[in-house]
């Protein structure tokens, strides 16, 4: 062996030994040096097994032995290192016979080590998932069981499980640690500098501490741990599904350490186990706490676990297994075909291939699935597997553990979840609501496409049910065709109406029917195998109903259900939102206004059909373009300024703007804005004024011709406005407005003091005025006008006056004229006693004396010019008016007397008519009236007496054969006597048949009879109901100085209930008379029996015992009487 | 041939004050007493009895079969042939008693209390009519 050999050997990271053929060392390479001794010097004279122990010196020896053997000698061997800790090193000895040497060496000695630590590691790993299957095991032995095993394959090695609880960490595994240690640190708070542990479960990251005396995370700790001999240590954190830190997994050294990559990967994966034990006792756990599943988990967990065996291909399922999903458990073979036939074919392929890809990667140990899995009566479960793949040293995975549970629940969410993302998507498109539920009838639901879909909405009475929107799906021709046609049901009618008045889903198959389901032979003929009626519905009733159709066999009826529970309310909320908004859109497609939206920048954003209509372009020539297109060019300005206010200062703004149309036409419209909240839209209704402008226009045109102009006063601010025309009557420049003071200046003199009264008058008390007045103009000149004046009113207080301004300077000349020369006959007039006033043919007053001012009683301004009948102010239906007709009729003269109430008097009027009219002459004969009067008003005094008895009363005038009756006809015998004529109510017709003849004899005799005043009678009187009442009729006779009947008055007086009561006394009399004979009757009984006793007793010659038993019996026949005559007094006093 | 006394009436004490008038008057030693018209038909429904000769005192108010009741049933069974019937009453109602003279079978009606003067002036009547 040359010098240069062994420095080459030297240099290898193997180490390398040569031994004699005795097993003494001759020479060690530098790395098996370092590794195995402490100095060069105690190499001398040592042998090999000196650095082997137990079963490796023997080992060693046979390798001695069989020197000889032409293979390579190979053993594992444990060594101590100096450090205290242990490798395993697997040796090969070759013998080299000239130099009678053997060289011995290892493999990268770590490389080596981890290989064959992979080995143990990996026996362990199965035997602890073993255990973690066993329903029996406890999670602490597990895991105590595991960091044994670990720190036997890692002799350097000190193991931990923390356990962290609300933010505190617990030693729940860590048997090799020093009590001492183990004590002081249960209960410590994690935290950023917590030692590795503690750190390590509040940032959640591996902690590689690697020297403890030196590393600030054990600052606080390391006073502790160094003198108990813990120099380094490496912690993992272990999460839960929601990822947060349920324990810590660490490694404690003796000695200063750096984790090696193989090192690390070691630590991981038992980390990862770990985990994966505590997750699963956590879910067992979870299980075990939930009271209702604890029935069925006290044996086992609710997860079925299993053991995949793949150089067998066996699959060896825990009990809850069978129980989960129904299938027996054999002991027949389970390959992983068993499993893929029992996958649901939709979710295998992509298992498999997630399966393979996991399997096949050495780097990978676990495996998570979702996917439906087939249970025994058909139906699928939704589960999720998740698998601990368990590899050989050569990465090949030979066994793989796992568990698959039930996430029925969670898997349900996500339906929801998914269903109310298709929901709203589709609600939230822009369309009508029928659109949105035939979009809606294509929706699957738990995975299931229905080929008969129907949505119903019931109608706003809520007693039908109308389909709206159903698909139209070829599978499903063969139904429809079949099926009578359906639109409308009433509730409580077929499936949907049932539904709707039930709230309740109805699950209908063809194999269990239903009575309710008018269309069921359809749906059997065309194959159909479930139907589903589902209740849209929240608490103000029923909006619809869905009904789905399938010809599949199977429907998961509860996952419907539960589905159906979670998104009726968001579906119903959705129709309700959207039959709303389809309302509203109606209404503002339908509106007469323009109703549109635009931009901060006035572009329209939308825009109803009445806008479009108006401007006459269709809808895409406006949307998306700038109102600038439309707007008449002077109004630009003013339409741009108004939206930039609207926009800064956020007003509701009214704005009144000329647009032009598609045809070049002119519109008026009132704008009103609004802004949004963000101030991006602007929402805007215009009013068409167009019209209202026009007829403006005509009006301004109209009042120019007639000379009338307008004014206005601010009251507060004394200014008046003017009209072009008022301005251009006071001969003032264009544009002149005079303030109060100084219009009132314009008026003569002689009027100012009136027009200040009737300004004054209008502010105080609301009083328009309507004056004939001169004017003095600018330029000096006299005009007569017409001013009329109003008042506007606002909380009570005046604000405004307006009014009008007419030229009438051309009339009220000539007419001033006229009534000049007419004064001077008036004189003579006026002069006359009697009450004086002509007519012309027009029936105008023309003249009217002051005693006929007095009579009429208004002023004469007021009489004259006007017709006699305004004057009068009584209708043309006034009998005195067909006197005057007469008059200017015939043209002869005509008297009549005349009542006139105004003044109460009355008055005998002559009517004389002349060639220009008729002249009327009104003379007073008020007292000869009086005498007359005095009797109307003691008729009306009769009158209101008869208002006041509770009598029918009567007056019947004989000689015109008339009848007035009182109130007491309808209040006794509700004869509605306003309704009904006299002349058509006939007394003789309300006798009673009976009495009729007797009564009209007893009336006739007493009229004729000149001597009777007073005539009474008897006699049943028909009521409105057609029942009769007894009545007394008492009657007055008023005769003339011939004794001849003229009038009758009298009262009826109602005397059924008396005639009742009499009755209801005799009756009772009768009563009586028949108790006391029936009670006599009674009290006989006893009487005789008593009298005959007496009798015998008496007469019998009777023993004295028998005396004495007769006894007995007359006692008791006594206090029979005596009950009796009790019974008799009660009776007779209750009836 | 024997005559039978058969007393009908509801009112027991009735009963044995005329049963003790009827042995003291020498009426009958021994009368039968019947509570009811039910029982007494019975008993004359008999055919050992269909023959003989009775004297029936009865009671017109009785509960269930009356008087009267009692009367139309012999007769609608043809028993009442050799049967003498006394109605017995503390009634003083008129029409009891027309009806009662309008019927063949009714020798007489008695009105309550019965006597011993009575019984015994009955024993002559009854007496009498048999010689």
């Amino acid at each position: 062996m040359t010098r240069a050999y062994l420095n080459f050997l030297d240099t290898l990271s193997d180490m390398v030994c040569i031994v004699d053929d005795k097993g003494k060392i001759q020479w060690l390479n530098a790395v098996a040096v370092k590794s195995l001794i402490s100095d060069k010097s105690s190499l001398v004279n040592t042998t090999f097994s000196a650095l082997l122990k137990d079963d490796a010196i023997k080992r060693f020896n046979k390798v001695l032995e069989e020197k000889n053997s032409s293979t390579p000698q190979t053993f594992i061997a444990k060594h101590e290192l100096p450090d205290n800790s242990h490798i395993e090193l697997n040796w090969i000895f070759v013998y080299d016979t000239d130099q009678n040497v053997m060289y011995g060496t290892t493999n990268n000695p770590l490389d080596s080590e981890v290989k064959v630590q992979t080995y143990y590691l990996d026996q362990l790993e199965r035997r602890i998932m073993e255990q973690a299957v066993d329903p029996s095991a406890a999670l602490n032995s597990i895991l105590n069981n595991y960091i044994k095993g670990l720190e036997d394959i890692f002799p350097a090695l000190k193991a931990s499980i923390l356990k962290i609880e609300k933010n505190k960490i617990w030693h729940v595994a860590s048997s090799s640690l020093p009590k001492k240690f183990t004590t002081a640190i249960d209960g410590e708070a994690i935290g950023p500098n917590t030692g590795s542990c503690g750190t390590a479960a509040y940032t959640k990251k591996r902690i590689l501490v690697s020297d403890i005396s030196t590393d600030p995370l054990w600052e606080e700790y390391k006073a502790l741990a160094l003198p108990l001999g813990l120099k380094a240590c490496w912690s993992q954190p272990i999460f839960n599904a929601h990822k947060e830190v349920v324990a810590t997994f660490a490694n404690y050294y003796g000695n200063v350490r750096v984790p090696s990559e193989k090192e690390l990967k070691v630590f991981e994966r038992s980390a990862s186990l770990v985990g994966i034990i505590i997750e699963h006792f956590q879910k067992k756990s979870d299980l075990e706490s939930n009271s209702e599943l604890y029935s069925y988990v006290n044996l086992a967990t609710n997860d079925a676990i299993y053991d995949w065996d793949l150089l067998e291909n066996h699959i060896k399922w825990g009990e809850s297994f069978s129980r989960l999903f129904g299938h027996t458990i054999t002991k027949e073979k389970y390959p992983l075909s068993k499993w893929e036939s029992l996958v649901h074919k939709k979710d295998l392929k992509g298992n498999l291939l997630s399966l393979r890809a996991c399997l096949s990667n050495p780097s990978r140990n676990r495996w998570k699935a979702r996917y439906r899995f087939k249970k025994a009566d058909g139906t699928y479960a939704q589960v999720e597997e998740k698998g601990y793949i368990v590899r050989n040293e050569k990465g090949k995975p030979i066994r793989m553990i796992g568990v698959l549970s039930d996430i029925y629940e969670i898997w349900l969410a996500e339906q929801k979840k998914e269903v109310l993302k298709i929901f709203s998507h589709i609600f939230n498109k822009s369309i009508p609501l029928k659109k949105i539920l035939e979009e809606f009838t294509h929706i699957p639901i738990t995975q299931t496409l229905f080929s008969i879909s129907e949505i119903w909405i019931t109608n706003k009475n809520k007693n039908e049910i109308n389909c709206i929107a159903s698909k139209k799906e070829t599978e499903a021709n063969k139904f429809y065709s079949i099926a009578e046609k359906t639109s409308k049901l009433p509730f409580g009618k077929g499936l949907p109406g049932v539904v709707a008045e039930t709230q309740t889903p109805i699950f209908w198959n063809s194999l269990k029917g239903d009575a309710n389901f008018t269309r069921e032979e359809a749906a059997k003929q065309a194959g159909f195998k479930n139907i589903v009626a589902l209740p849209i519905f929240n608490t103000t009733g029923t909006i619809g109903v869905w009904l789905l159709g399938t010809k599949n066999k199977k429907v998961d009826e509860i996952t419907i259900q539960r589905l159906w529970e979670e998104v009726n309310p968001f579906l119903c909320g959705e129709i309700i939102r959207k039959q709303v908004e389809d309302e509203l859109t109606r209404l503002v497609e339908l509106a007469p206004d323009i109703i549109c939206m635009l931009d901060s920048k006035g572009n329209f954003k939308r825009i109803n059909a009445t806008g479009c209509t108006l401007l006459e372009y269709p809808e895409e020539e406006i949307i998306n373009h700038n109102f600038k297109r439309f707007i008449h060019p002077k109004d630009h300005e003013k339409f741009k300024n108004h939206i930039d206010q609207l926009i800064n200062k956020n007003k509701t703004l009214q704005l009144q703007s000329r647009f032009t149309t598609k045809s070049n036409q002119t519109i008026y419209l009132d704008w009103t804005f609004a802004v949004t909240a963000d101030k991006e839209f602007i929402y805007a209704v215009a009013k068409n004024t167009t019209e209202q402008k026009r007829l403006q226009k005509l009006l301004d045109n109209a009042t120019k011709m007639a000379k009338i102009g307008s004014w206005e006063l601010n009251v507060n601010t004394k200014a008046i406005y003017w009209s072009a025309m008022t301005q251009r009557i006071h001969e003032a420049p264009l544009g002149y407005s005079p303030k109060l003071e100084e219009g009132i200046n314009f008026y003569k003199k002689d009027y100012q003091s009136l027009i200040k009264e009737a300004v004054n008058n209008a502010i105080d008390n609301n009083k328009g005025w309507d004056h004939e007045l001169q004017i003095i103009t600018m330029k000096g000149n006299q005009r007569w006008v017409r001013t009329m004046g109003k008042a506007e009113f606002k909380d009570g207080k005046c604000i405004k006056l307006y009014g009008s301004f007419q030229d009438i300077h051309t009339r009220k000349v000539a007419e001033l004229n006229a009534t000049k020369t007419l004064s001077e006959k008036n004189e003579i007039l006026e002069r006359i006693g009697d009450a004086f006033f002509a007519v012309d043919k027009n029936w105008i007053v023309t003249y009217a004396n002051h005693l006929a001012e007095k009579l009429i009683q208004k002023k004469k301004s007021n009489i004259l010019g006007n017709k006699l009948w305004d004057v009068f102010g009584s209708d043309i239906k006034h009998p005195t008016y067909k006197h005057y007709h007469t008059a200017m009729r015939t043209g002869e003269t005509i008297h009549f007397e005349d009542y006139y109430t105004p003044v109460n008097k009355w008055f005998e009027v002559t009517i004389y008519p002349s060639s220009t009219g008729l002249s009327v002459y009104c003379l007073d004969i008020s007292e000869r009236k009086l005498a007359a009067e005095e009797i109307r008003q003691s008729n009306e005094r009769f009158e209101k007496a008869a208002k006041a008895t509770n009598d029918a009363i009567w007056d019947w005038n004989i000689t015109k054969d008339i009848q007035y009756r009182g109130e007491g006809f309808k209040t006794l015998f509700g004869h509605d006597i306003t309704t009904i004529d006299p002349r058509e109510f006939s007394w003789s017709e309300h006798l009673h048949p009976e009495d009729r003849e007797d009564a009209e004899q007893s009336l006739e005799k007493a009229l004729l009879d000149k001597e009777i005043i007073n005539w009474s009678h008897e006699y049943r009187y028909r009521k409105s109901n057609n029942e009769y009442a007894f009545v007394i009729d008492r009657g007055v006779i008023i005769r003339d100085e011939n004794g001849k009947a003229l009038r009758m008055v009298g009262a009826m007086t109602d005397i059924t209930e008396k005639l009742a009561y009499i009755k209801a006394i005799e009756n009772q009399n009768k009563l009586l008379k028949q108790i006391a004979w029936e009670q006599s009757h009674l009290f006989r009984a006893p009487l005789s029996r008593l009298m005959g006793i007496i009798d015998l007793i008496d007469n019998g010659e009777l023993q004295v015992s028998e005396k004495e038993d007769l006894l007995i019996d007359v006692i008791e026949s006594a206090n029979e009487m005596d009950t009796i005559v009790k019974d008799i007094s009660e009776k007779t006093s209750s009836s | 041939m024997e005559t039978k006394v058969l007393i009908i009436d509801d009112d027991k004490i009735i009963c044995k004050v005329t049963k003790r008038m009827f042995q003291v008057s020498g009426l009958s030693q021994d009368p039968l007493i019947f509570n009811s018209g039910e029982n007494a038909i019975h008993f004359l429904k008999k055919d050992k009895f269909k023959e003989d000769n009775f004297i029936i005192f009865l009671d017109i108010n009785m509960p269930l079969i009356n008087g009267w009741d009692f009367i139309d049933i012999l007769a609608r069974e043809n028993l009442l042939n050799n049967k003498d019937v006394y109605l017995i009453t503390s009634s003083i109602d008129p029409s009891d008693h027309n009806r009662a003279n309008k019927n063949i079978h009714i020798k007489d009606i008695l009105i309550k209390p019965i006597t011993l003067a009575k019984t015994k002036e009955l024993v002559v009547r009854i007496n009498n009519s048999h010689n």
